[in-house]
């Protein structure tokens, strides 16, 4: 648990104290498991889940879109709580998002079994087309998909998931799909796109793009991605991660966040003129 | 010298990763990413090769020298003893 801040929410004065004595945070944790438990089903990258949450009313909003109300004796369980501990954040949160980024976790955990793979990074949608741009927290990527927007058009570019797009391994394709777990913007759409490419991004003064080779992509990549702690979901992670570099191009595109760097980008990815399509 | 049971070796990607499975995996989490020459050694310390068996393969295999091939391979068991993979000599 010594990963986790818990903080503790006043009604009345609206203010919020961390909580750092371990007995203490152990106390408020064990606290909230005894709410009554709500069963949600939801559909995400065309899985069919089920879990329990203690926070009906922030889960039914955060996944509102994904809500799915059939009964499926097949749908996944997803147990949150196993995962609490491996949460990790900057951030102070509260008990009830610390339950949804375990729900993350806990799918990301099952994923591989199914022919999926829990991913960090901002995919967008232009024209059919899924890209992802892929790189640690903090270097920009984000602000390359409103780049995007703001040069291919508004309504052209759409995010797909600002944060957590999962990759779904189907014969022949492979799609980006959307899920409400979508980082600070919550930039999310339910939907699954074939899958164009993926670029990792590194800044740099000039605006370059190339292909990435296996171990560029391994060493780049494997830490965007979720991996398992089961080793058969691992290892099936790992022939998925195989297929997604023999089956996708991966550039990596070096850039200085100007339009350059989105026309480079934009030419190695759809292999179209950058100028016939810029608004 | 042995490797504990249950290391699962899996080329990916240009490298080689050591995955532990059944009883080891709940001690060992994650997994190890070797790279050609130190999966080589990992290999022929698993085929129960002895420390001079090993660096003669190594010295044939990658036209090293004596001081390199014997400086690699005690790097590379230092390296296995400190993340626990080795059973204990006794």
């Amino acid at each position: 648990m010594k990963n986790i801040r818990v903080s503790y929410y006043h009604r009345k004065t609206k203010t919020r104290s961390r909580i750092s004595s371990p007995l203490m945070r152990a106390m408020v944790l064990e606290m909230t498991f005894l709410l009554p438990l709500y069963m949600h089903k939801v559909e995400i990258a065309g899985l069919r889940l089920e879990f329990d949450s203690r926070y009906p009313s922030l889960m039914k909003e955060a996944f509102a879109e994904y809500s799915c109300a059939v009964a499926d004796a097949a749908a996944l369980k997803l147990n949150p709580d196993q995962w609490i501990e491996h949460i990790t954040s900057e951030t102070e949160q509260e008990p009830k998002q610390v339950e949804f980024y375990a729900l993350s976790v806990a799918l990301g955990e099952l994923l591989p079994l199914h022919n999926r793979l829990q991913t960090h990074g901002v995919a967008i949608e232009y024209d059919g087309k899924a890209y992802i741009f892929s790189a640690p927290s903090g270097t920009g990527k984000s602000t390359r998909a409103f780049l995007w927007q703001k040069y291919l058009g508004q309504e052209r570019v759409t995010v797909i998931n600002g944060d957590k797009p999962i990759l779904w391994f189907r014969k022949g394709s492979i799609l980006a799909c959307g899920s409400p777990w979508a980082g600070k913007e919550g930039l999310h759409k339910n939907t699954c796109v074939p899958l164009g490419g993926i670029c990792l991004l590194r800044r740099s003064p000039q605006n370059t793009i190339r292909r990435a080779s296996a171990k560029e992509f391994f060493n780049s990549y494997y830490g965007q991605v979720q991996m398992p702690i089961d080793p058969q979901a691992l290892l099936s992670a790992l022939s998925l991660l195989e297929g997604l570099y023999s089956k996708v191009p991966v550039f990596i595109l070096e850039n200085d966040m100007s339009e350059q760097g989105v026309k480079v980008a934009f030419e190695a990815l759809t292999g179209e003129t950058y100028e016939t399509h810029r608004i | 010298m042995k490797i504990r049971k249950g290391f699962v070796l899996r080329p990916t990607l240009g490298y080689t990763l050591v995955v532990a499975t059944g009883d080891l995996a709940g001690k060992f989490k994650g997994m190890i990413k070797l790279n050609e020459t130190s999966a080589d050694i990992w290999r022929w310390i698993d085929e129960g090769k002895s420390r001079e068996e090993v660096i003669a393969n190594y010295k044939e295999t990658y036209s090293v020298d004596e001081a390199t091939a014997s400086h690699d391979y005690d790097q590379m068991v230092g390296n296995m003893r400190a993340a626990g993979v080795l059973e204990s000599d006794q």
